[in-house]
């Protein structure tokens, strides 16, 4: 699915250059590929959360890599990058599946069910199981 | 009969005669490294066969989930083709473990199938092993003479060792085995032909329901057969098959196993399917059975697969089922004619279906529905992406045969299939190279191979019988002898041996815990256990290099400062686990762990970031509970119920047995079955180190305790001395930090006036340095001005007239930077575009950039080439 959505990347970008499109033009294809910032979330199904960054000028975000990388990064009051963490990530139709990358201790593996993809906002759905009920989570990320 | 009252009345049978009746084991097996799915009823049992542990019952009844997609056992693309091949199935199974032999288990069968289901004896035909003199095995008189009480000779049929002589893999428990078989055709195709004649001949109607093996040997690596330690009794009915004998029909796709999946597919596309009683049907109405068929006996491995946990993946256990359900989504495609998901459709009749005995498939319901629906979307998009793609290739071929690399690809990168591609190919009078297509597959296959290779060698077992315990709870030394070594070799790790003992201190890894580091020393020598981990229930110590004398006795020595401090974070984590619920709130749930001797680590379920505030709060409930030193309360055998009553935190999702651990500090509970200390004023004192996101919801928290936390103060003391040593001992260090913050911020400022002032200064002399080309007032030229101020220059420039074009380079720190300005006016009646010109001057420069058409910057890496960059900005307007 990974190589397929890389394709549909390159196919746009083959597109976007062969119409000699200024630089306003965008990939048509929605692509989870690159930066997306923390905005907030909610949580079952309740009032939306901001998400509080503790940068007032670098906000925290995850990065997508076309190599099967996902780094989260969190920046502190100073706005010093100050924490990066590195799995791997599967798409699969709308099943996201981070876990652990080959040489980490520990094993772990993430699901999420994506439910909303554009160019310009993604929301994961994550469900969380504890004695005292399910609790249903959905994160909201943009691209600026 | 209902396949309801089938599966039912199996159990119910041998219950009465004194069988404990369990649960399917989950269809995806996590630690058997030899297989990825279970393909028997008596997968779940290897351990109980291998003597590597004792069953709850010395008689165990169930029927279990089975699929046979991979290895050996790989009935997937005869699927859908006949009646009765399937992907997944039930087995239902009885199981003597060194209990009951040959006689119960033949006399039940029979009766069972005779007097239960009341099958008449006449339809019914038994075989036995004829022996093997090449692998030393005896013809099985044992079970001739057993059967020949309840049924005639001449029913009693001689098998040979691919039919009658049973074995799991390549390796493991095997041995001979009885067959027997039900005759379902008409009496009419009876007198013309004996059924006799067709035992083991592939004919749908005469077909084997249940196999009794008689299990005695163990397969070895060098295939050599080894006697098991005692001789046990392993059956399997194939459940699909058994309804079908009892339902009166002549395919398993006619049972109401499979009748209200076909009725919905039916429903959903419009098409019917035949029953196998109707014949002379069209090749077309053939090629819809076979797509329906296909897909009604797909959807119940994949559904079941992703209802044990096994998601659709692109490796390993996950891709099989990818492989399956693409299988299912293809036959619809290209003879249901369905273009849009359906198949997920088909969950909800499952789970109505089986339910009651797989609750999985119903609590799962959900997930498993969405998953699949997930996957036909992607691939149905796949499909016709493929179609279009395949058309290209078919455009660029000169004559009538594609390249079979260009088919390989589509399969490989694509998942497009190379028979759809085929079938496409010759609707236009294409062919493709086959031998190419399989030259790559192989390739791949190679590629593969060598990435993965591990060779085992067989155990060679030192003392017999199931010897080991695990007496790490209670000490960290003991002596030991060994009872089983094997050697395994790795691309990744190269030659490392397994080591067995019989009573091992070590702590084999699980539950996040590290597993122990030691050592085994004899009278003569020492050998370094470097980890410990958990296979089959055994614990396997792993080292570099065997013992010379490996049948003497040692002592096992952990290595206890190691453990100590991996005990004080196992203890820590559960203390932080209580303070995230209580301080954070109960939503917070453990979703993975990692107890290192030098840190721990802690994944949780948390929706924003954990504040300053909320770390303190966390360290100090840890630290309070270490001050008032909790005694350690171990429950080392607690019934889960009651575990659970006492409000025990258990890990969703884990398996649990009937008895846990639980462990206990205050108010902290726990099932687990690590090491821990037995206070917590052994931790002494507890530090979060850092606090971050690792995924979306969920945070991680890594923090120390014990001599890491006085390590960690002893560096800050360390540091807060340098820099009062740097800061020339001044008797107030924050004071004096503060005064160098406020004179860099008045330093700054200074520093932005000057520039601001030279920039002033430049302005005036380069606009007496403008030049006017063909109309246009054109400068470009390097300042001696950071970044900032060749902007500021240049809008300041800009403001001189309304035809003017800049370009403006800057190397503040040796970093070349362009700066573009160009006239509203200019961009408008010149087509001028100045993130164009920055991106193309940009190039000299080692770098790129964009902005606005008025305005544009180009950062890079090359100061050299400003001066090429500057040369080449006229060219815009000549």
């Amino acid at each position: 699915m990974k190589k397929f959505i890389i394709f549909l990347v390159f196919a746009g970008l083959t597109l976007s250059c062969n119409s000699n499109d200024d630089e306003s033009s965008t990939i048509s294809e929605p692509t989870i590929l690159g930066k997306w910032y923390i905005k907030g979330g909610t949580l079952n199904g309740g009032e939306f959360q901001n998400y509080n960054h503790d940068c007032e000028t670098s906000r925290d975000f995850q990065e997508f890599f076309e190599n099967e990388e996902l780094t989260f990064n969190g920046y502190n009051a100073e706005c010093v990058l100050s924490n990066t963490q590195t799995s791997i990530w599967d798409l699969n139709g709308n099943i996201l599946t981070v876990s652990s990358p080959p040489q980490d201790p520990m094993i772990y593996q993430y699901t999420y069910i994506v439910e909303s993809l554009t160019n310009d906002e993604l929301i994961l759905k994550q469900t969380v199981n504890n004695p005292e009920g399910i609790v249903v989570y959905r994160s909201t990320f943009t691209r600026d | 009969m209902k396949s309801h009252d089938i599966r039912k009345q199996f159990l119910q049978f041998f219950e009465s005669k004194g069988h404990l009746i369990v649960p399917s084991a989950p269809i995806v097996l996590k630690d058997d490294p030899t297989l990825m799915f279970n393909n028997s009823g008596m997968a779940q049992f290897k351990e109980y066969f291998l003597g590597n542990a004792e069953p709850k019952s010395k008689r165990i009844a169930d029927t279990q989930k089975c699929l046979r997609v991979s290895g050996k056992h790989n009935d997937l693309e005869d699927v859908g083709f006949d009646t009765y091949h399937h992907t997944m199935f039930e087995m239902l199974g009885n199981w003597s473990f060194g209990d009951y032999f040959k006689k119960d288990a033949i006399n039940w069968a029979w009766e069972l199938l005779t007097e239960v289901y009341k099958i008449p004896k006449e339809n019914l035909y038994v075989s036995v092993f004829e022996g093997n003199p090449d692998e030393n095995v005896p013809f099985d008189q044992e079970a001739w003479d057993i059967w020949k009480e309840l049924i005639d000779e001449d029913r009693i049929i001689l098998g040979n060792k691919k039919d009658n002589f049973w074995e799991m893999g390549d390796q493991g428990p095997c041995g001979p085995c009885s067959e027997i078989h039900v005759d379902l055709r008409s009496e009419e195709e009876k007198a013309k032909v004996s059924g006799k004649s067709l035992v083991n001949n592939d004919h749908p109607q005469v077909v084997e329901i249940w196999n009794n093996v008689f299990m005695e040997f163990n397969r070895k690596a060098d295939g050599s057969l080894e006697k098991l330690p005692a001789q046990h009794v392993d059956t399997g009915m194939g459940f699909e098959r058994l309804c079908m004998a009892l339902q009166g029909k002549t395919s398993n796709y006619d049972t109401d196993v499979f009748t209200p999946l076909i009725e919905k597919v039916e429903q959903i596309t419009g098409l019917n399917y035949t029953s196998n009683d109707v014949k002379n049907i069209s090749e077309e109405q053939n090629k819809i059975n076979i797509a329906i068929r296909v897909i009604v006996d797909h959807i119940r491995a994949v559904a079941f697969a992703i209802a044990d946990g096994q998601l659709p993946s692109n490796t390993g256990a996950g891709y099989v089922i990818r492989r399956i359900l693409r299988r299912a989504i293809r036959y619809g495609f290209t003879f249901l004619n369905t273009k849009e998901p359906f198949i997920y459709e088909l969950v909800a009749v499952l789970s109505n279906q089986m339910g009651e005995f797989f609750p999985e498939i119903k609590s799962q319901q959900h997930l498993v529905t969405n998953v699949i629906r997930e996957e036909e979307a992607s691939f149905l998009r796949t499909l016709e992406q493929g179609l279009q793609l395949l058309e290209n290739v078919v455009t660029e071929t000169k004559g009538n045969e594609v390249s079979g690399a260009k088919v390989f690809e589509l399969y490989d990168t694509f998942g497009f299939p190379k028979d759809l591609t085929a079938l496409i190919l010759k609707e236009k009078g294409f062919t493709y190279n086959e031998a190419d297509f399989e030259t790559e597959l192989q390739k791949q296959k190679a590629r593969s191979r060598a990435a993965s290779e591990v060779t085992t060698d067989d155990w060679k077992i030192l003392i017999d019988g199931n010897v080991e315990t695990f007496v790490g709870y209670d000490q960290t030394e003991n002596e030991v002898k060994i009872t089983r070594i094997r050697k395994v070799d790795s691309k990744k790790d190269g030659v490392l041996y397994q080591i067995v003992l019989d009573a091992t201190p070590f702590y084999p890894e699980g539950g996040g815990q590290v597993g122990d580091k030691g050592i085994l020393v004899s009278a003569n020598e020492t050998i370094e256990i470097i980890d410990t981990k958990k296979e089959n229930n055994l614990i396997l110590h792993f080292a570099k290099q065997l013992p010379e004398k490996v049948e003497a006795g040692f002592v096992a020595k952990v290595n206890t400062d190691l453990r100590t401090s991996t005990s004080k974070n196992h203890s820590a984590t559960h203390l932080m686990h209580l303070a995230l619920r209580t301080i954070l709130g109960t939503h917070v749930e453990q979703k993975g762990s990692l107890v290192h001797p030098n840190y721990l680590r802690f994944d949780f379920s948390h929706f924003s970031k954990v504040t300053d505030e909320e770390i303190r709060q966390v360290e100090a409930f840890v630290n309070q509970r270490i001050e008032e030193q909790l005694q350690l309360v171990e429950h080392r055998n607690i019934p889960i119920q009651q575990a659970m009553a006492q409000g025990a935190m258990a890990l969703f999702g884990e398996k649990y047995g009937d008895t846990v651990r639980m462990i206990e500090f205050g108010n902290s509970k726990e099932l687990c079955g690590g090491i821990h200390v037995k206070n917590t004023a052994d931790i002494w004192h507890f530090k979060i180190i850092s606090e971050g996101a690792v995924a979306a919801g969920i945070r991680r928290i890594e923090a120390i305790t014990g001599d890491a936390v006085k390590d960690y103060y002893k560096n800050q003391e360390n540091t807060l001395a340098e820099l009062k040593e740097t800061l020339k001992n001044p008797q107030d260090i924050l004071k004096s930090v503060v005064s160098l913050q406020d004179d860099n911020a008045k330093l700054k400022k200074q520093i932005e006036q000057l520039l601001r002032e030279k920039a002033k200064s430049l302005k005036g002399e380069l606009a007496s340095a403008l030049q006017v080309i063909n109309g246009i007032q054109f400068l470009a030229k390097q300042v001696d001005l950071n970044p900032e101020g060749a902007k500021d220059l240049a809008y300041e420039l800009g403001n001189l007239g309304t035809n003017i074009f800049l370009v403006l380079a800057t190397a503040e720190e040796n970093k070349p930077m362009l700066t573009c300005y160009i006239s509203k006016e200019l961009v408008a009646s010149h087509n001028l575009n100045a993130g164009q010109v920055v991106r193309e001057l940009g190039k000299y420069i080692q770098g790129g950039g964009g902005g606005q058409p008025f305005f544009a910057t180009a950062g890079g890496k090359n100061v050299g080439g400003i001066k090429e960059a500057l040369e080449r900005a006229v060219d815009y307007i000549k």
